[in-house]
């Protein structure tokens, strides 16, 4: 498919998208998640998911990173190569793909490894994508410290962190090599003011970097802070 | 019942171990089944090397029995007596002028012609034996040159001793296909394998095979690239009786010390008899 | 894709017209009714493409372990192909596994797939040495030289975190991690394309278990290879792998990203399956 000169600043279009969860261990019940979900998203433009709790915000994100497979409905990322890929029904091995390359996701929980030091977390995309090990954590202590990570917990393992810690940890991870699309569910939800600030500030310069973000925040005055666009989700009858 | 049959074993078992001879020349270092025959001497100590050489012998060879390069060791001569009471062949010590040298462990210091045999007795023919017992696996492991445990054994010794540990019975490979049990013949005797102008045919009457290097064959022991083959060497070291150097030697203890004297006894001989 | 898995089916027993039909999830029952036959794997399909990770996950008798011994070749399908794709000195070949002599599975095995047991008495040769284990896969490969051998053997060791003065030590004087660590060694001494893991760490102390899953982790970013585990510990799966698939009955019921099938799992035995994680 080729990109329609209209689109050029499209990063992620949503249509029509639903999901449900069948319980069969529950009789076969049938949970509605959301449904008839439609949005776009541009580059540089951070779009703001709101709604109730219940209202399925975080499954969308979920879906949108395709831990959960969606039900109906078209989720057209357009790449940095030009190519566009349907999320909605590409194949495992594309999302593991654009997982790689497109498409992070930072949650409200801090996934890794036990035994993992704070350093190696933040520094491992850098790797990933080839920089020098002893540069990479370089680089991963400078955005440490600038989110108030205290040095003596480098070698640590966040697992033994707080919350708090964990999520700045996670946000590190997603912003220190960010994906073109990045999704945040409440990664401010146990920080505190001034570290908000931090993140917020850290979100803006990724704007300027023509990263396209969606997110969720609870406290409406950081949502204002950091939205460019608020979509409203309403609750799945 | 006074007419003895020539050799011993009958024209049928000589027929049959025949066959597996020429088979073994045509396999070089493939071990080939045969019936192994009841010996007058229990098994184990040398009725494959006999049923050979009974087997290839004619009335005008002139036979040599050497025990580790003795002519004149009690397992020499009890053959050698067995052998000429059942075929009336003529014997010599004398490494020259030998059709056919049976020998247990070693191989002659003086040079082996195209008109020689050496038939060797080999206690254990299989090489594989060491590091897989399975005699069917061993088999599927010869079949596709599979040696990589031999070369784990060479492995180990090197790491943990600098060099194999295999003094006797060395790994050697026939013509860059079969690994093969040379039989105890010492290092030093391994080169001498290689591309000789002599028949070698080798016999384990216990374990009831026979294998063959045929002359002018290739004949590589068992190492890596970047290690030398050593064997055993001697220096400084010459044989009380006759003077002679860089040959293999026996140590015999005595109250009075280590003395030194040569293995092979007719070229031992020799040198004492000036012909040398 | 470096492995297709094409209607592949194993049955143990006489076998009849009707084992396939009669047995596999659908029918909730891997024996078949009418000739008493198992059919241990049924009709799978499966594809993975190079330097993914993929779990294999099931009850016991699912069939998840016999398929990866079909993939190793330890046994032969009853019915349908595997096929592998690498690259040999003379060019990219894609091979059916089930059609090679063993002078060819030996290369396979020797240079391009490896398998690490649940039992390490069945990887390691427990009469050589710990590095004369990793030797051998060495050796295998083609290397002929001591010193390049004995460098590899402790590099590797260095690797696994066995002490390299230690190395010439046999594997019984090690623990059961240990022992677990150098069975790793020795599978990717060789630098194989795929690695097969037969529940690596099944019966091994949590605390190992977890050493052992991050030692596999790391040498696969290291070292770039694509890894089958089979494991019935949803932990295990989920600590290692991008792709899932579960088996029952010797079917495939499932198969999916692995965080889509632990969150958002489709089939009523994979809900079962995941809702049972402790």
């Amino acid at each position: 498919m080729q990109r329609q000169e209209q689109d050029r600043e499209l990063k992620l279009e949503v249509e029509g998208l639903q999901k449900s969860f069948r319980l069969h261990n529950r009789g076969g019940i049938q949970v509605s998640g959301f449904r008839d979900i439609a949005f776009k998203v541009k580059k540089h433009h951070f779009l703001a998911l709101c709604g109730p709790s219940g209202a399925g915000k975080s499954s969308i994100l979920k879906t949108i990173y395709r831990t959960y497979l969606p039900g109906a409905g078209q989720m057209h990322l357009y790449r940095e190569d030009g190519d566009i890929i349907d999320l909605a029904c590409c194949s495992e091995a594309e999302v593991l793909r654009q997982r790689r390359e497109e498409i992070s996701i930072v949650t409200q929980f801090l996934k890794i490894l036990p035994r993992v030091t704070a350093l190696e977390v933040a520094a491992a995309p850098l790797i990933e994508k080839g920089r020098p090990a002893n540069q990479a954590h370089r680089e991963a202590a400078d955005l440490l410290s600038f989110l108030g990570i205290r040095r003596n917990l480098f070698n640590l393992s966040p697992l033994t962190f707080s919350g708090g810690e964990q999520q700045r940890i996670n946000i590190a991870r997603a912003v220190i090599a960010p994906r073109p699309l990045i999704l945040l569910d409440e990664p401010t939800a146990s920080l505190d003011p001034e570290s908000v600030q931090k993140v917020l500030f850290l979100l803006q310069t990724l704007k300027k970097r023509h990263i396209a973000m969606i997110g969720i925040f609870h406290d409406r005055n950081i949502r204002e802070q950091i939205s460019d666009d608020v979509y409203e989700v309403r609750a799945a009858s | 019942m006074n007419k003895r049959i020539f050799a011993f074993i009958d024209e049928d078992a000589k027929k049959e171990i025949r066959r597996a001879i020429l088979k073994a020349v045509a396999i070089p270092g493939y071990t080939i089944p045969f019936a192994s025959r009841e010996m007058p001497i229990t098994r184990g100590w040398g009725t494959g090397g006999l049923q050979i050489t009974l087997s290839t012998l004619v009335e005008a060879d002139t036979l040599k029995v050497i025990d580790q390069g003795c002519d004149g060791s009690v397992n020499a001569v009890t053959m050698r007596n067995f052998i000429t009471s059942v075929t009336d062949v003529a014997t010599t010590t004398i490494t020259g002028e030998a059709s056919i040298i049976q020998t247990r462990h070693r191989i002659p210091e003086t040079p082996l012609t195209e008109d020689q045999i050496l038939v060797f007795q080999v206690p254990y023919p299989e090489v594989l034996t060491t590091v897989e017992p399975d005699t069917a696996a061993q088999k599927v492991m010869h079949a596709n040159h599979d040696y990589g445990k031999m070369w784990v054994l060479l492995y180990e010794d090197t790491a943990q001793f600098g060099d194999s540990r295999i003094s006797h019975r060395y790994p050697v490979e026939i013509n860059g296909v079969y690994l093969m049990d040379p039989s105890p013949i010492p290092k030093y005797d391994i080169p001498r394998l290689h591309n000789n102008s002599a028949l070698m045919l080798f016999g384990a009457g216990r374990e009831k095979r026979i294998y063959a290097i045929p002359p002018y064959t290739s004949v590589q022991p068992l190492k890596f690239e970047d290690r030398e083959f050593s064997r055993e060497t001697f220096p400084g070291i010459r044989c009380e009786r006759c003077g002679a150097a860089g040959v293999f030697f026996d140590q015999v203890y005595l109250d009075d010390g280590i003395h030194y004297y040569c293995s092979d006894t007719d070229f031992c001989d020799r040198n004492v008899a000036g012909e040398r | 894709m470096m492995l297709e898995i094409e209607d592949v089916s194993k049955v143990y027993g006489t076998g009849c017209s009707d084992c396939l039909e009669l047995t596999g999830n659908r029918h909730g029952r891997a024996i078949c009714p009418r000739c008493r036959s198992v059919v241990a794997v049924n009709r799978v399909n499966l594809q993975v493409g190079a330097n993914l990770v993929l779990g294999v996950v099931g009850e016991s008798g699912s069939g998840k372990s016999t398929l990866l011994k079909l993939i190793y070749r330890e046994l032969k399908t009853s019915a349908g192909s595997i096929y592998f794709q690498a690259d040999f000195p003379d060019g990219r070949k894609r091979l059916n596994l089930m059609e090679l002599a063993y002078r060819e599975l030996s290369i396979i095995r020797n240079t391009h797939m490896s398998m690490i047991y649940q039992d390490v008495r069945r990887g390691l040769n427990f009469l050589f040495s710990a590095g004369g284990n990793i030797a051998e896969k060495i050796i295998a490969a083609g290397e002929r030289k001591y010193d390049a051998v004995r460098e590899q053997v402790l590099q590797f060791s260095e690797k696994i975190d066995i002490p390299t003065e230690r190395v010439d030590e046999y594997p019984e004087t090690f623990s059961g991690g240990q022992q677990q660590r150098i069975q790793i060694a020795k599978a990717l001494a060789s630098s194989p394309r795929l690695l097969l893991l037969d529940e690596p760490t099944t019966g091994l102390d949590v605390s190992v278990q977890a050493r052992i899953l991050d030692l596999v982790k790391v040498l696969h970013r290291e070292m770039g290879f694509t890894m089958i585990v089979v494991s019935h510990d949803l932990g295990v799966i989920k600590h290692l792998t991008d792709l899932t698939v579960v088996m029952k009955n010797g079917s495939i019921v499932e198969q999916g990203l692995t965080d889509q099938i632990l969150e958002d799992p489709q089939h009523a035995y994979t809900q079962l399956l995941v809702s049972s994680i402790l």
